[in-house]
């Protein structure tokens, strides 16, 4: 089929392959914590960065508000824009 | 054909990190926009997108599938020529490891020149664990939309750079082909330094468009940052 192999010929099949090749390597490594997670190594520290949401996706606004501290505390948001888009979420 | 479906959660996720910005984000620049699956989730969100690729190909899929009007150019990095400034670049889909660890630093700077004070760059690259992904799985088989495929990595661990041959058959002489791409892996080191050395302030590393921050088990990390001091 034509489409089919013009779509093959281009960008789609790279993107594809990669994301292919990205999402066994996802299971593998999945596979392989469950199997010897003694030997994972600790993950690196990040000074002032809140922890990762546990369950963060439950609350909308808490998941937005520790995606903002995060950028915040790394340097990406000015204390006033953090300050701006805090009081957004929070409604004041 | 297949697409995934990862470029509207993507650019969803830009777009949460982008409306942060005190003078918000308007125009965008796509770098290695592909066939422009990106730049269409960033369109349908309000974004004025402009994408370059290197590839003609690609680019004429793109001009199909985006507004008349959207602005594409063939540019091979790190040769940049559009002009700016724009609010924000990306660079999705390891569209970056394309390119040598020189070529990337490059990239960089002249993407620098083209963004507005405290405009952002967002790219994803490969990171530590898909090079040992890669290397300690030089041949990879699946199937996808009813056709096999083969994937092959032959790493240089020296030069940090990994040839992936693709192999696809189908029912069809036409479905059935092969492609050979040649990425490379850049240190956390290196790309700290090209940023920095382009004028970007401190960045943020997730693991792929997500508020988790990149761990060692992180294969894609995208990295967030913005032009100049906070």
């Amino acid at each position: 089929m034509g489409l089919l192999r013009m779509a093959a010929r281009t960008a789609v099949v790279a993107g594809t392959a990669t994301a292919v090749s990205g999402r066994v390597a996802r299971r593998q490594a999945r596979k392989y914590d469950d199997q010897a997670p003694q030997q994972q190594e600790p993950e690196p520290q990040y000074d002032d960065a809140p922890a990762p949401a546990e369950g963060g996706g439950e609350d909308p606004d808490m998941a937005r508000l520790q995606q903002l501290a995060q950028l915040h505390s790394q340097g990406v948001l000015s204390d006033d824009e953090f300050a701006a888009a805090k009081a957004k979420v929070l409604g004041i | 054909m297949i697409v995934d479906s990862c470029h509207g959660r993507w650019a969803a996720h830009l777009d949460e990190l982008w409306r942060a910005d005190s003078h918000g984000v308007r125009t965008v620049l796509d770098l290695c926009c592909g066939t422009g699956l990106m730049a269409k989730a960033l369109i349908q969100l309000g974004y004025q997108v402009t994408g370059v690729d290197g590839s003609s190909a690609m680019l004429a899929r793109a001009r199909h599938l985006l507004p008349p009007g959207t602005v594409l150019a063939r540019q091979v990095l790190p040769d940049l020529t559009v002009d700016g400034p724009f609010d924000a670049a990306v660079s999705t889909f390891d569209g970056l490891n394309y390119l040598t660890p020189a070529e990337f630093a490059s990239t960089v700077s002249a993407v620098g020149r083209r963004l507005r004070p405290r405009g952002w760059l967002v790219f994803d690259v490969h990171a530590d664990a898909m090079l040992e992904f890669a290397r300690s799985h030089p041949v990879v088989e699946g199937d996808a939309a009813g056709k096999r495929f083969t994937i092959r990595n032959d790493v240089n661990v020296r030069a940090r750079s990994c040839v992936t041959r693709i192999d696809v058959t189908g029912e069809t002489a036409a479905d059935t082909f092969s492609e050979q791409h040649r990425q490379y892996f850049f240190t956390d080191p290196d790309v700290r330094d090209a940023l920095s050395a382009a004028g970007f302030g401190p960045a943020l590393v997730t693991d792929e468009y997500t508020d988790q921050p990149a761990s060692r088990s992180t294969l894609r990390s995208t990295w967030i940052c913005r032009r100049g001091a906070p």
